[in-house]
């Protein structure tokens, strides 16, 4: 699965996955990657902007506009039992996140991580550029904090992370959540439950 | 975060028989890089920043 911490979509799209694959009879054969996509690769390091005033400047649209637009994808990821707040939320390039999930994902806990970072971001406003919340969100996720930092102070998993990204745009993505099964089928955006079950099903098969 | 699309009203699975609808407006097969494609096209999605 692709995915960027700050995507709304991709929170809700991971929830019917999972609820997927909790109706999936062999779901116990299912590894799931978690892999890294930016959806704004050019927003500045080390700038911080509130989601709203973000989004009002690229569509040109007023704060109460774009707060009336958010108010749609808030009643779908209610829905998933999942409390967005936009309110306060802050956009920041999610570089160094991702590259945290990679050591998580080195480490076994790559949804752990993929998990704790998109809730820190989507439901507690929390920014995700600033190495101190990511240590400790790093240590919650399970990850040796000397490590985490070392990571986040350095430049290692930036490879990684590129590579995700690459691979995404070979494979046609153009957004996230984008999932792929067993290099075969695709499935791209926050798809009904249904659809998901339908992939699953059908890579199996295929396997089979 | 991006542009928030609106929920797809139905789903349809984009399979050998849509593709060789005449006519029809559906995704080809393998259009994503040689994969199998399954689901709406207009599923909500963030790309380009845009999620709304």
């Amino acid at each position: 699965m692709w995915s960027d911490i700050v995507c709304p979509w991709c929170y809700i799209g991971k929830r019917r996955l999972e609820k997927a694959l909790a109706g999936f009879e062999h779901a116990d054969e299912v590894e799931l990657v978690w892999r890294s996509f930016q959806l704004d690769p050019a927003f500045p390091k080390g700038v911080r902007e509130p989601v709203y005033d973000s989004l009002a400047k690229k569509m040109n649209a007023t704060r109460e506009q774009v707060r009336e637009m958010t108010g749609q994808v808030k009643e779908v990821a209610a829905q998933e039992g999942l409390d967005y707040e936009f309110e306060n939320a802050v956009m920041v390039n999610t570089f160094d996140a991702h590259r945290l999930t990679h050591l998580a994902r080195e480490r076994g806990l790559g949804g752990e991580a993929h998990e704790r970072l998109m809730r820190a971001q989507l439901v507690e406003a929390r920014v995700l550029d600033d190495v101190d919340t990511l240590v400790e969100l790093a240590e919650e996720i399970g990850l040796d904090t000397g490590q985490a930092r070392t990571v986040l102070t350095g430049d290692a998993y930036t490879a990684e992370v590129e590579d995700d990204i690459r691979t995404a745009q070979q494979l046609g993505a153009t957004g996230v959540p984008f999932f792929v099964m067993d290099r075969a089928f695709g499935v791209s955006g926050a798809q009904p439950l249904e659809v998901f079950a339908a992939a699953l099903e059908k890579a199996h098969t295929q396997q089979a | 975060m991006g542009v928030l699309s609106s929920e797809p009203d139905r789903t349809r699975e984009q399979g050998p028989e849509a593709a060789a609808e005449p006519g029809g407006n559906e995704a080809p097969l393998l259009a994503l890089g040689g994969l199998v494609t399954l689901g709406s096209e207009d599923a909500p999605a963030c790309s380009d920043g845009n999620c709304l």
